[in-house]
């Protein structure tokens, strides 16, 4: 049994001989649900090996404490692993930045980002995501919050090292241990573009399964894939803006950015952002206006 | 709260109203392509879609007001901590109406064992077994024993952390065709899955056990502590299964990377399946479909259906004049 051609009653014949698109539209800056998903997948596999290497590092330490590794030595240097043991302070970092990595850049927006995107216009019928843009946007907020987040793998006091539940003293007191400071500051900041990122993809994924699906397609009738992407969107679209509070609010409060003054406008920053601007649009594009 | 201060616990509190969420917008999309997975290569109906969805809501609906469970030592009052011990418990029940039906799926299916599958049956192995201890943690008066221990660290790798990640390599090994046009190499797939699966609980299996003798997790050494010097040997054991499991993942990487350009080329429906992204062209065109957009006449899971010719049937195939949906 081939593939049948039966029409949409009321669908258009698609035009396949559209213009050429450029190397940067095609491939950089596409609109094209099923390339942004290669490039979440590509991304997180990236990011997943940068994972386990540092995973290994830290095994290797807990089997072998006090011993020096080559490996260890290659990917840390001196400063971070003399004589190839590695340093205290860089064993919390890796841990830190090892659960992050998986959690957020690997298992949610890898996972959610990759399948996401390539499953629900192909499986409900559509021609693309209901945003091309708002879906080009969520990859390259991905895209740089990865960056930063290994950004902070270079600054002087280390990367974040309060554990992936940055919990505070450690994520609230610049001082309290060296991966406090400026890796800290970094990790919040990778983490807010990050939530900005989760939330126009879920936006995007929950107005195009509710608006998009071809003629014939009832709820009952989606794969479960479908559902579970739903679900897990509208999840995202109820957690994530307590984790930009939480974010922005809860360290910046006490010493992070040092001035009271600052942390007001970091609280500002929360409600007059995530509130007003994430629920219009989100009611906007529900409602198709 | 003034802006000076602030409260460590309300932090813990905002944190993990997202956090347990967090744990099932990584999991959700990996039960959903198992789903998807279980029933094309059982060439059988998913069992209980009606029951799937429902677990699917009851998981999102639960995932909210179970949160105080990972704060049980936070001095929280004990009834507060019974009415979350209680409401984690619940949980528990759309999770095993979920392993039940795939475990019902696969019972006498036509089962073909493509390396999506055997990460799929795998999700379902770490589902089980990392399920089984969460029921413990859920527990405050168990929790407390063994919160911050390597028993939380294997609990949540093998529940959350291998579960999602099989359900990833599943969809990736599923969905490469559709994704690059050309399939990946079946006999390293099946290497990297032996493989990974028994790194995994190699890994994680005997953290239980480190963590049941009391050692807390992110510690830089436990040789200072002669209480842990039963700990050591274990720690090389995992270390050990990790460095093969990593080597694992050298060999998925160049499967992916090489047969994303010298991989054979895929025909436009490899599996056999039902759903609508089968039936778009192989090579990727702007708007999926050529033509029209497909209609839709049955729903997606019409594997060995009685009466039909072939073991499945696709979604935009009209029913028969005397044919029931399902």
């Amino acid at each position: 049994m081939g593939a049948h051609s039966i029409a949409h009653a009321d669908g258009h014949a698609h035009d396949v001989h559209h213009h050429e698109e450029s190397f940067v539209s095609k491939y950089i800056f596409t609109h094209d649900h099923k390339m942004i998903s290669k490039q979440f997948l590509v991304t997180a596999i990236f990011m997943a090996w940068v994972a386990v290497i540092m995973s290994l590092i830290f095994r290797l330490q807990l089997a072998w404490p006090g011993e020096g590794f080559a490996f260890t030595s290659f990917f840390l240097g001196e400063k971070w692993a003399p004589g190839g043991v590695l340093d205290p302070n860089m064993y919390l970092a890796l841990v830190t930045i090892h659960g992050t990595i998986m959690v957020f850049f690997v298992l949610t927006g890898g996972l959610s980002g990759t399948f996401a995107n390539l499953l629900i216009p192909l499986q409900l019928g559509a021609r693309d995501m209901a945003s091309g843009f708002i879906n080009m946007l969520s990859y390259w907020f991905f895209f740089l919050s990865s960056i930063i987040m290994l950004s902070s793998l270079f600054v002087e006091g280390g990367p974040a090292s309060a554990g992936w539940t940055i919990y505070p003293p450690l994520s609230a007191l610049p001082k309290a241990i060296p991966g406090s400071g400026m890796g800290m500051t970094l990790w919040l900041v990778s983490m807010t573009l990050f939530i900005a990122s989760s939330l126009m993809g879920g936006l995007n994924y929950v107005v195009t399964i509710m608006n998009l699906r071809t003629k014939g397609m009832k709820m009952t009738r989606m794969p479960l894939t479908m559902w579970a992407i739903l679900l897990t969107a509208v999840l995202g679209i109820l957690s994530f803006p307590g984790a930009v509070e939480r974010s922005l609010v809860a360290p910046a409060s006490t010493a992070r950015w040092e001035q009271a003054s600052t942390s007001v406008i970091s609280t500002s920053l929360a409600r007059h952002w995530t509130i007003p601007v994430v629920v219009p649009y989100c009611s906007s594009i529900c409602s198709g206006s | 709260m003034d802006h000076s201060g602030g409260s460590p616990v309300l932090f813990q509190h905002l944190f993990w109203f997202l956090g347990h969420p967090e744990v099932y917008i990584v999991l959700l999309p990996a039960l959903g392509i198992t789903s998807e997975i279980i029933s094309t290569n059982s060439r059988k109906p998913i069992f209980g879609y009606r029951a799937m969805i429902g677990s699917i809501l009851a998981i999102g609906f639960l995932s909210f007001i179970v949160w105080g469970h990972h704060m049980f030592i936070t001095g929280m009052n004990p009834f507060l901590g019974s009415v979350f011990v209680f409401t984690t418990l619940l949980i528990a029940i759309p999770s095993a109406v979920k392993v039940f039906n795939y475990i019902t799926t696969l019972w006498r299916g036509n089962i073909v064992l493509t390396p999506a599958m055997l990460f799929s049956i795998g999700l379902v192995a770490t589902f089980i077994a990392g399920g089984l201890t969460g029921i413990i943690l859920a527990d405050s008066a168990l929790d407390i024993n063994v919160h911050d221990t390597y028993f939380v660290v294997a609990h949540f790798h093998i529940v959350m952390g291998m579960s999602a990640i099989f359900g990833m390599f599943a969809g990736v090994y599923h969905w490469f065709p559709k994704m690059y046009g050309r399939m990946m190499n079946t006999k390293m797939g099946y290497a990297h899955f032996w493989v990974t699966f028994v790194c995994a609980f190699g890994v994680f299996f005997p953290m239980h056990f480190i963590g049941l003798a009391g050692a807390p997790r992110r510690y830089y050494s436990y040789s200072e502590f002669p209480m842990f010097d039963g700990v050591l040997d274990l720690n090389i054991l995992v270390t050990l299964f990790a460095i093969v499991g990593a080597l694992a993942q050298v060999l998925f990487t160049y499967n992916f990377f090489y047969s994303v350009f010298r991989g054979p080329k895929a025909v436009q429906n490899p599996w056999k399946s039902n759903t609508l992204e089968w039936t778009t062209p192989v090579e990727h065109i702007h708007g999926n479909w050529p033509g029209p957009l497909p209609v839709v006449y049955r729903w997606p899971y019409d594997y060995s259906k009685p009466g039909k010719a072939e073991d499945w049937v696709s979604q935009i195939t009209p029913l028969d004049h005397d044919e029931e949906e399902h």
